[in-house]
């Protein structure tokens, strides 16, 4: 037996023969928060034994002591859900907040069911024989401690006891490496009842304890005097609300391409219900494939249902673990999709499912029968059809602030219904129709071109670019050229002007001839003045951060940089560009006064580090990739 | 051998460990379990924050004086959190193993990183150990702005102290609670700076005031950096 561990980062090995398992469980869950807690309770109902470890002092992770008492976004349904239901109903009988209740009563129903519940101990290291794991090394409040069992569960939110077992993984974007912006959330009076606001803090690596530490600080050391509502919080919540991690390489992987291409899992463990994650600024920096789904069509508020395998919480390797939380294998796109609260309900379900069914036939995870295991989900109801619902534009109100009637969206397969979408400030569903669609739809589009209409003319330009034509490249620079100021108005929030689209495509096509336009913008410091940037409803400039200059700046720092990789003759002039336009700084004052350690700051200083990779990257005979 | 070394290691991030960080500056080593710092204070719910008190170290004066133009404790938190900034604050760390060494201890912990270990020349605890606790009590913060403060058995966990408090809540239905404290609101038999087997030990909690737990604090570093 060795002891599989991190070291500064990285897995470790080293003997652990001479040890002697302090007590021996069916299974431990290491965390015991919105994914553990169910998980641990489901399975200790079945009868297996049970300890659960928790690093912080009570059940629940960010739905308690995390201050996210709900989620915008998931479906109901399952025995974990029913049970999470359960938690909250008896929280609602009491005088106190929902996430405050939780921990009393999500404690309660692990207690009952005879889960061993041990508060400030935390898993650091696991117990290997060849690739099963074994057993945990906990550091407890009594001292560390060493633990067999016969499956663990890593239900950690970051995948540190999958990552200490030597589980292979994926972290942040291509482009930079950097993640979703991390919140630090506050708890608040609001008019006689208590709320909790989200406070975009910075970026932080969970791998890196350091960061981590340094992150959570800098966002409660952070004053807001621009927000007066400050005054009336109760308390900052004690996790940091962390969007992002990293996540597992598992047996069976979601990715966004395989759903865009409609290929879907044939084992499916439930059905997700989420938007692709929409926080952040830059999303010049996403993937293409995200960037043509929320810039090039501007359809980035639409929710979609999503199959998910089973096998995303089984590591590609590892045997007798699971990874049963946000760390489970996605791809970055995919992960906004199974991170809700339902979404860790159905993963602790289909979890502790699989894992009575291994321990029951002393089978590994992975051999697990999926039918066995989807009858059993699907009598449950946590695996239901009906929950394939397509795509839809969903919320609560509309981009004007009004009640929204959610709609169900049937992509366009005729070209020629093309046109009546393109006319109107929603042409997204054309948009991205045509992309689906490709060259069949061009012949139709090119006509549009010549159209009276200016919205039919600019969004066919859109189409045609989504579909590859650069056919209305001309359109898209005389959008650009005159900063078009116009919002459309497809989703419900984080709609897109034409102007910032027009750039995206431009630099999607490698549109040589927008280089000067697009380094006038970079470069030229009347750039700031025009009243296109001047503070409105959508961008306040309370927060001391011009958000639509800087989209602006953003997606012309991208474009050049798509331009670049395609036209290897251009990357000199392309590099003065970025040269001019970065070296002295001054261009960061332009864009943001907020202090060097909030997200905005690192927004605007991470536009002259990618310009700067990209222009080595170049140097080097590299193209820079997204 | 070790991944980093420091003249002072802290166990706890507690106010008073933050007030041997002003005196110690980069020289120290802050150590903590948990994901946030001062909760013995602010994490407990507990009201004073300095008007009672005259520091007599700097540091503690000016941190007194800007902690008067709040109204509340939780009004002050990010001026404490401004103490931590830009130092080796190390939250959601776990200690593994001291030993002593010729020189000092060698520290060993582990966080999101994973495992390290640190050479210390001299080892502070700040935090409350059980046997020093006389008084234990949970606290809730409601709607008006009042506290109320179960008291619990001082052997007391988390989990006996929750259900003390659903108790509590089940009979005051119009408790109008926003918020139950995180942390215990401690009483200590004996606060003193204590040094046993070469650990100092200087326990927060102890303090009636976080501005006079970190005074003591300061003076505690500025003493150790003198030596």
């Amino acid at each position: 037996m060795k002891l599989s561990y991190l070291y500064e980062k990285n897995a470790c090995t080293r003997d652990a023969q001479d040890t002697v398992f302090c007590d021996n469980y069916d299974v431990i869950i290491c965390g015991l928060g919105t994914a553990g807690s169910i998980a641990a309770a489901l399975l200790a109902e079945k009868g297996y034994s049970v300890l659960g470890l928790e690093a912080f002092n009570c059940a629940g992770g960010i739905s308690s002591a995390g201050g996210i008492e709900i989620h915008y976004f998931g479906l109901p349904g399952g025995r974990g859900h029913a049970l999470a239901l359960e938690a909250d109903r008896r929280a609602a009988e009491l005088p106190v907040p929902l996430a405050d209740g939780r921990r009393i009563t999500l404690e309660d129903i692990l207690l009952e069911r005879g889960v061993k519940v041990c508060y400030g101990s935390a898993a650091v290291g696991v117990y290997m024989e060849g690739n099963r794991a074994v057993g945990v090394r906990a550091a407890m409040p009594e001292g560390v401690r060493a633990f067999g069992c016969r499956m663990l569960f890593d239900c950690t939110a970051e995948g540190h006891v999958a990552r200490m077992a030597g589980c292979r993984g994926h972290f942040g974007r291509t482009s930079d490496g950097l993640a979703q912006p991390f919140t630090s959330v506050v708890s608040m009076t609001f008019g006689g009842t208590v709320g909790y606001i989200n406070l975009d803090t910075g970026r932080l690596d969970p791998r890196d304890g350091r960061a981590m530490s340094a992150a959570v600080i800098n966002g409660r050391a952070t004053e807001r005097p621009e927000y007066p509502w400050m005054r009336k919080v109760i308390r900052p919540m004690p996790l940091p609300g962390i969007r992002e991690g990293w996540r597992l390489a598992a047996a069976e992987m979601l990715t966004a391409e395989d759903f865009f291409a409609g290929r879907y899992t044939a084992e499916p463990g439930y059905y997700s219900y989420s938007d692709i994650d929409k926080h952040g600024e830059d999303v010049a920096f996403e993937s293409e494939l995200r960037g043509d789904w929320k810039v090039g069509a501007n359809v980035g508020a639409w929710n979609f249902s999503v199959s998910v395998p089973w096998k995303v919480i089984v590591p590609e390797w590892v045997d007798g673990l699971a990874v049963v939380c946000r760390a489970v294998g996605v791809d970055r796109e995919m992960a906004s999709c199974v991170r809700m609260l339902p979404d860790m309900y159905k993963l602790a379900e289909i979890a502790s499912e699989a894992a009575d069914i291994a321990l029951s036939r002393g089978c590994r995870l992975r051999d697990v029968p999926y039918m066995e295991l989807s009858a059993s989900l699907t009598a449950s109801g946590c695996l239901d059809p009906a929950h394939d619902k397509g795509v839809w534009i969903d919320g609560k109100v509309d981009c004007d602030g009004k009640p929204l009637r959610p709609c169900r969206i049937q992509w366009i397969t005729d070209p020629e219904k093309l046109a009546e979408h393109l006319a109107t400030l929603c042409p997204g569903i054309a948009i991205w129709s045509a992309k689906k669609m490709g060259e069949s739809c061009v012949p139709v589009l090119r006509e549009l071109l010549v159209s009276a209409d200016e919205n039919t003319r600019k969004h066919a330009a859109f189409a045609l670019a989504s579909a590859g034509s650069v056919a209305g490249a001309d359109i898209l620079r005389e959008m650009v050229a005159v900063r078009d100021a116009v919002m459309l108005r497809d989703c419900r929030k984080y709609n897109q002007h034409r102007g910032v689209m027009a750039i995206y495509h431009l630099g999607r096509l490698a549109d040589a001839e927008s280089v000067e336009m697009l380094g006038e913008i970079l470069t030229d410091p009347g750039e700031a003045e025009r009243e296109i940037y001047a503070p409105n409803e959508r961008y306040p400039a309370l927060r001391g951060f011009n958000v639509l200059y800087f989209h602006f700046m953003a997606q012309s720092t991208a474009a050049l940089i798509r331009i670049g990789n395609a036209h290897e003759s251009l990357r000199a002039r392309i590099a003065e560009i970025f040269r001019k336009a970065f070296a002295d700084g001054t261009y960061a004052v332009r864009l943001t006064n907020r202090p060097p350690v909030s997200v905005e700051a690192n927004y605007v200083m991470n536009l002259k580090s990618i310009a700067e990779k990209a222009v080595s990257g170049w140097e080097a005979g590299t193209e820079f990739v997204f | 051998m070790f991944d980093e070394r420091c003249e002072i290691l802290i166990l706890g991030a507690t106010v008073a460990a933050a007030g041997i960080l002003a005196a110690a500056g980069q020289q120290a080593v802050i150590v903590e379990s948990r994901p946030d710092a001062g909760y013995e204070f602010f994490g407990a719910f507990r009201s004073a924050y300095g008007k009672d008190v005259e520091p007599q170290s700097e540091p503690a004066r000016v941190l007194r004086q800007k902690f008067s133009r709040r109204d509340s404790l939780r009004a002050c938190t990010p001026l404490f959190y401004a103490c931590l900034r830009d130092r080796r604050v190390y939250l959601s760390a776990h200690v593994l193993d001291i030993s002593r060494q010729d020189d000092g201890f060698a520290v060993t912990l582990c966080d999101a990183s994973g495992e390290r270990r640190i050479l210390a020349r001299r080892l502070a605890d700040t935090r409350a150990e059980e046997k020093y606790i006389t008084g234990k009590r949970l606290n809730m913060l409601t709607m008006s702005g009042e506290f109320l403060h179960i008291p619990l058995d001082p052997g007391a966990d988390m989990i006996a102290a929750r259900r003390e408090a659903a108790a509590y809540l089940a009979a005051h239905k119009d408790a109008e609670v926003v918020a139950v404290a995180d942390e215990f609101d401690l009483t200590l038999a004996d606060f003193r700076t204590l040094e046993e087997d070469g650990i100092l030990r200087l326990p927060s909690a102890g303090f009636a005031d976080p501005i006079a737990a970190f005074d003591a604090g300061v003076l505690l570093g500025e003493e150790l950096m003198a030596k």
